[in-house]
């Protein structure tokens, strides 16, 4: 097993390379997608339609992206496709959301803090305590380390008078002081009902957002971004995001690659115009683009990887184990199997070892040797190389 | 030195329990609640190595000398079951190597009780746990590659013995664990049985 571990690390530590995509971006100039890339010995500037840009082109084509570049050279124009814009207006609505499949697969500790949401102040302040779910929820004072009793009871009441179901399923929100606003947390409870909590003026603000509930939502990600457009993006049981609306807690739909949770990352790069969604896979990386008025992809584009699967493992190799994923931050056993394959470099590597050891396989057990050699392949070899059990026979 | 290894767990707990005080004194405790909770600080990583050193020394100190002036020989025909002396001498040193860790753990789990919440004491149990399991793995293993007779032999169990106590450091992610924890002790299971094949191959006299 050992073996199964040790032998795949150094294979892969010998012949990873780096899998790179070109930069990709929807320009709203000429309503097609431009990537830079910069795998080969140039750095190409192009579009979809194979037109090659210079750096001063590029930043023109995408003045969504590059708008603090065209500031800096007076390049910015006054409006675009008949939109009157302004720096702040693009910085307003510019956002880049990146969700990996690691944020919903780590270890973490269930305490989390309540900042007040309507301060006096323009900075967040620490709010001098924790809170906890169980049964209800719990207020904690770091200092030491007691339960607030009057303001878990506070907070408690309007989450008793909504029915939630303890204990949550999902604890969303930003616990930073570094954000511009504070829009609480959304809270799943066991039946599938979202809530929304946030502190107001000290006071709890509990309110159920009637989300479908049918829906069994999977992951929140609370965005809290300048436009205050919409509260955070939502991921329900069947991996389609939707956008939480400000709107009531409206949910928007949103078009987006094939998409897995568990396996692929995203990437949402949003605009005043449009999203560009782009979801990297094992397979490559697609980026749609979705128009911001009417939640509708109009184009996409795709990227194949440049190596994919185990091309050379599953001819050596009759299973490999690893400990750890770039998907989990948890340590555990992952055994991969890739088929019936190795058994060809499983009879070569007994062939080996019959020549190796031919004058002492006489006994019934040394041919078993042979047999477990070719069925195990090169750990089943390098085992009994190492151990060396026909000595003992002979 | 048994004694000299208790004295070092002490020095490192007033050592970490000082380093935490410390920054409750300067950022003040919400914030280190913060970096715990919210930015996956672990405030014991020093105590990461000290059981690996702690088994692997206890199985050093007690087996190197038996093997040296050739006493283990002597020892496995003395008129007791061989299996009865095994079972006496791991028990010693391990029981030792045990005590050792509980002793730490229990003051680590007192400091903690007094200063955070259940929530934060759970995740450093889960972190600090394979870590101690590991040295009870290391003590076993150590002895096994002592006891071993053949050269080429430990040179195997030693590897062996590296990738299996690499299991238990794969990560440094506070409670990176959690989800193998009740397994992580079959690895000392495999330890166990790797001085039992080395006591049965020294008994009989295997060269290779």
């Amino acid at each position: 097993m050992l073996l199964a571990w040790f032998l795949p690390w150094i294979y892969k530590l010998i012949t990873a390379d780096n899998q790179s995509y070109p930069f990709t971006y929807f320009s709203c100039i000429n309503k097609s997608f431009c990537y830079l890339d910069m795998r080969g010995e140039e750095i190409m500037r192009m579009d979809a339609k194979g037109r090659v840009y210079t750096e001063a082109e590029f930043d023109s084509i995408l003045p969504m992206f590059y708008y603090r570049q065209l500031i800096k050279d007076d390049r910015l124009p006054d409006s675009i496709n008949n939109v009157a814009i302004s720096p702040r207006q693009i910085s307003t609505h510019s956002f880049f959301f990146r969700y990996r499949p690691a944020d919903m697969n780590t270890p973490g500790i269930k305490l989390y803090p309540l900042f007040e949401s309507m301060g006096k102040r323009v900075d967040l302040k620490m709010p001098g305590d924790v809170f906890r779910f169980n049964n209800a929820i719990e207020f904690i004072n770091p200092e030491n380390n007691k339960v607030l009793a009057e303001k878990s009871m506070q907070f408690n009441k309007p989450f008793i008078k909504r029915d939630f179901a303890f204990p949550p399923r999902l604890v969303a929100g930003n616990p930073s002081i570094r954000k511009a606003y504070d829009e609480g947390w959304f809270i799943i409870d066991q039946h599938y009902r979202v809530f929304h909590m946030k502190m107001v003026n000290g006071m709890p603000f509990v309110k159920d957002t009637r989300i479908d509930s049918s829906l069994q939502t999977k992951y929140i990600a609370t965005t809290e971004y300048p436009s205050k457009l919409f509260y955070g993006f939502l991921f329900d049981n069947h991996n389609q995001l939707y956008v939480i609306s400000t709107e009531n807690y409206k949910l928007i739909p949103v078009p987006t690659p094939a998409f897995s949770m568990q396996t692929d990352e995203m990437l949402i790069m949003g605009n005043m115009f449009y999203w560009n969604i782009e979801v990297t896979s094992d397979k490559g990386q697609t980026t749609c683009v979705v128009d911001v008025n009417t939640f509708k992809k109009s184009d996409s584009i795709s990227f194949p990887a440049a190596f994919t699967g185990p091309a050379v493992q599953k001819w050596i190799f009759p299973f490999t184990l690893s400990f750890t994923s770039p998907t989990h931050k948890y340590v555990m056993p992952r055994i991969e199997v890739f088929g019936f394959g190795y058994l060809i470099s499983g009879i070569m590597f007994a062939a080996v070892y019959y020549i190796l050891y031919r004058k002492k396989i006489r006994s019934f057990n040394a041919f078993l040797y042979l047999t477990w050699i070719a069925l195990t392949g090169i750990f089943g070899f390098i085992s009994l190389i190492t151990i060396n059990p026909l000595k003992q026979l002979s | 030195m048994v004694i000299s290894l208790l004295a070092v767990a002490l020095m490192l707990h007033l050592y970490l329990f000082s380093k935490m005080g410390r920054a409750f004194r300067i950022a003040g405790k919400e914030h280190v609640w913060d970096v715990i909770v919210n930015r996956n600080q672990f405030f014991f990583s020093d105590l990461r190595f000290f059981p690996l050193l702690a088994g692997t020394l206890t199985g050093l100190f007690q087996f190197i000398p038996e093997i040296i002036q050739n006493r283990l020989k002597l020892m496995l025909h003395l008129p007791l079951t061989e299996k009865r002396i095994i079972t006496c001498t791991l028990a010693y040193g391990s029981g030792v190597t045990i005590l050792l860790f509980l002793f730490q753990f229990a003051a680590l789990l007192t400091g903690l009780q007094i200063h955070f919440a259940n929530e934060i004491i759970i995740s450093t149990v889960y972190t600090v746990l394979p870590w101690y399991l590991a040295g009870i793995t290391a003590y076993f293993l150590c002895t096994a590659i002592c006891i071993e007779p053949s050269w080429k032999h430990r040179l195997v169990l030693l590897l062996i013995s590296i990738g299996l106590l690499k299991i238990f450091f794969i990560s440094g992610f506070p409670a990176a664990y959690q989800k193998i924890i009740a397994y992580l002790p079959l690895i000392t299971l495999i330890g166990i049985s790797t001085v039992i094949h080395s006591v049965i191959r020294f008994k009989t006299g295997m060269q290779d």
